[in-house]
């Protein structure tokens, strides 16, 4: 079944979170098109359930980001952090040249940090 | 706009005439049907954001035909808020309620990371209709996370377009 609710705005990712971490199965989740939002919940969900959803939505705060959302803004800062540490330089394979396992590993470091900056167009 | 396809072709036989009301119906109507058969187009005005495991409509459609058969257009951009491959976008079209994908739908897209686009376009043929008017619904669902459907509003084009041929 569906239901409408008349939202302004949504942190879609974290809205999402929210119900399904609270309803489990039974709210298959929501169409939202920037003013109404239809939840989709399965047919054998109680009046509570429902209650309980309506309850998730109305409190919802968009400005409020996810666990998942946090976590990946930490994860672009300490991607950030480390491109600054390294900044050009590269691996200098010669380096490792006394030994031969750890010359064999700069090789592939080097040649895996030659295929990354090429992707990302350094 | 000639209001239905004319009846079987005329055969003519050696020696008949050719009337204005024969031709008329032979090649003004036919020509006429031909480039203006029912059809309609509607555009997606706002971007929809969907999380919904199962298959919830996006767009609505609905047509009034004179035959049984149609060709459905569905295009429009989408992007996925998750990982590349952990998510997979399914699209699915209904006729008056009816799926013609079933579950896995008519179209799937594998997430290839957030904030990536893609673009969707799943032109389907479709026979056995009965005439009258006909309602025709997009429909989409993800495995996990949300997608954008983005439409006009967000300065892309989102479009169903529905022929009969």
């Amino acid at each position: 079944m569906e239901i409408e609710y008349k939202v302004a705005a949504i942190n879609a990712q974290a809205l999402d979170y929210d119900l399904k971490t609270a309803l489990g199965a039974v709210c298959s989740g929501f169409v939202y098109d920037g003013e109404h939002l239809r939840l989709v919940m399965d047919d054998k969900a109680t009046a509570s359930q429902i209650l309980q959803a309506g309850g998730i939505i109305v409190a919802h705060d968009p400005s409020k980001l996810s666990d998942a959302q946090l976590k990946e803004i930490e994860q672009v800062a300490a991607l950030e952090r480390a491109r600054e540490q390294v900044g050009d330089s590269k691996i200098d394979e010669n380096k490792y040249g006394d030994n031969n396992l750890l010359a064999e590993l700069a090789k592939h470091v080097a040649w895996l940090e030659l295929e990354v900056r090429q992707l990302r167009g350094l | 706009m000639t209001a239905a396809w004319p009846s079987a072709p005329r055969t003519w036989s050696v020696g008949e005439l050719t009337t204005a009301a024969l031709i008329n119906t032979e090649l003004r109507d036919r020509m006429d049907w031909l480039k203006t058969p029912p059809q309609t187009s509607a555009d997606l005005a706002a971007a929809v954001v969907l999380s919904t495991t199962s298959f919830a409509d996006i767009q609505t459609n609905t047509i009034t035909v004179v035959g049984t058969t149609i060709l459905l257009m569905p295009t429009f951009f989408a992007s996925c808020s998750t990982a590349i491959g952990a998510g997979i976008l399914a699209f699915d079209m209904t006729v008056d309620g009816v799926s013609i994908g079933g579950g896995s739908g008519i179209g799937q897209y594998s997430s290839i990371g957030s904030g990536f686009f893609f673009n969707v376009s799943m032109p389907i043929y479709i026979t056995g209709l009965t005439p009258g008017a006909r309602t025709f619904k997009l429909r989409g669902k993800i495995s996990s996370g949300t997608a954008t459907i983005y439409g006009s509003s967000a300065g892309y084009l989102g479009r169903m377009a529905v022929r009969e041929i």
